[in-house]
């Protein structure tokens, strides 16, 4: 699936540790939830002050999966 | 891997050179001559060394386009790049067919995109050094809007003699919007809310205020 290997793409771009980045895809018919685990450590680099980084990077998923008509939903996993 | 070339006059020569130039010890280096002195006399012919770097350091143009690169691969969209650089900036300008989807509705797919190109390119970094993302003249048109949006709502005010309230927008949007009405004798601008997001408020000078300084805008 080209969208989690894009989502992959980018998170393992930012964080200290890309081997411990792992998504999970959960398809539904309306929409694709992405579950997101990172390091620890690289939580904050995944979500940032007050949310920006977890914002910008919903807006560009959402951006990248727009032609197929469906929601998603990014969950980060602590 | 990068791989840089030197010559000198003989091989300790050049690799003098090399050492001096990227400021690491001679012994460290990881070198392979290309040309050699062939003849006893050939004092014309310089030696040739490469050296082979896998360490250095990228640089952050290089950073930015590997990463923009890497990301539109990944969804099989095609794009190509300028980058301009300066010294604390690096300007961006994407060229594709799809530059509506990259742009986003109002230009939050672009602003994202901008934000997280900026982190990647300075992580690690101790300079910080501002990515400005750009396609299609975006930034320009943009700004040309806006202006003609505050141009407008400052006459609505004139006209109705009530403020108005725009709606949220980033800091580079909200100073275009006080940058267009600072002047204007009748009306001033100031932004409301918190965070990133801000709204701006197209008020009513008072009368009075004509003589004092203007209050300070708040927020920016």
């Amino acid at each position: 699936m080209k969208e989690k290997e894009f989502l992959l793409y980018i998170i393992k771009a930012l964080v200290d540790e890309p081997d411990e980045v792992e998504i999970n895809v959960v398809e539904g018919e309306k929409s694709t939830i992405f579950e997101l685990k990172v390091a620890q450590a690289d939580i904050g680099k995944v979500i940032g002050k007050s949310g920006r980084i977890a914002k910008a990077i919903r807006t560009i998923l959402n951006a990248a999966i727009a032609r197929s008509g469906k929601r998603i939903s990014l969950d980060i996993l602590g | 891997m990068v791989i840089m070339e030197y010559e000198g006059r003989t091989e300790r020569d050049a690799i003098k050179k090399a050492s001096e130039d990227l400021g690491i010890e001679s012994d460290k280096l990881k070198i392979e001559v290309i040309s050699e002195k062939t003849k006893f006399f050939s004092f014309g012919n310089p030696v040739k060394i490469r050296v082979f770097l896998d360490d250095i350091e990228e640089e952050p143009s290089t950073r930015a386009e590997s990463f923009l690169n890497g990301l539109f691969n990944t969804i099989g969209v095609d794009i190509s790049m300028e980058i301009e650089e300066e010294t604390n900036k690096l300007y961006v300008e994407i060229i594709s067919d799809s530059a509506g989807l990259i742009i986003g509705k109002r230009g939050k797919t672009l602003e994202a995109l901008q934000l997280l190109t900026n982190i990647v390119v300075n992580k690690n970094e101790k300079n910080w050094k501002k990515v400005v993302l750009d396609i299609e003249n975006y930034r320009d048109r943009r700004e040309h809007t806006l202006q003609e949006l505050a141009y407008k709502i400052a006459a609505k005010v004139k006209k109705t003699q009530k403020s108005q309230l725009l709606e949220p927008m980033n800091p580079f949007e909200r100073r275009v919007i006080h940058m267009a009405l600072q002047n204007d004798p009748v009306v001033a601008t100031k932004s409301e809310g918190n965070g990133n997001l801000k709204k701006v408020r197209v008020y009513l000078k008072r009368k009075s205020n004509h003589k004092r300084p203007a209050p300070a805008a708040s927020g920016d």
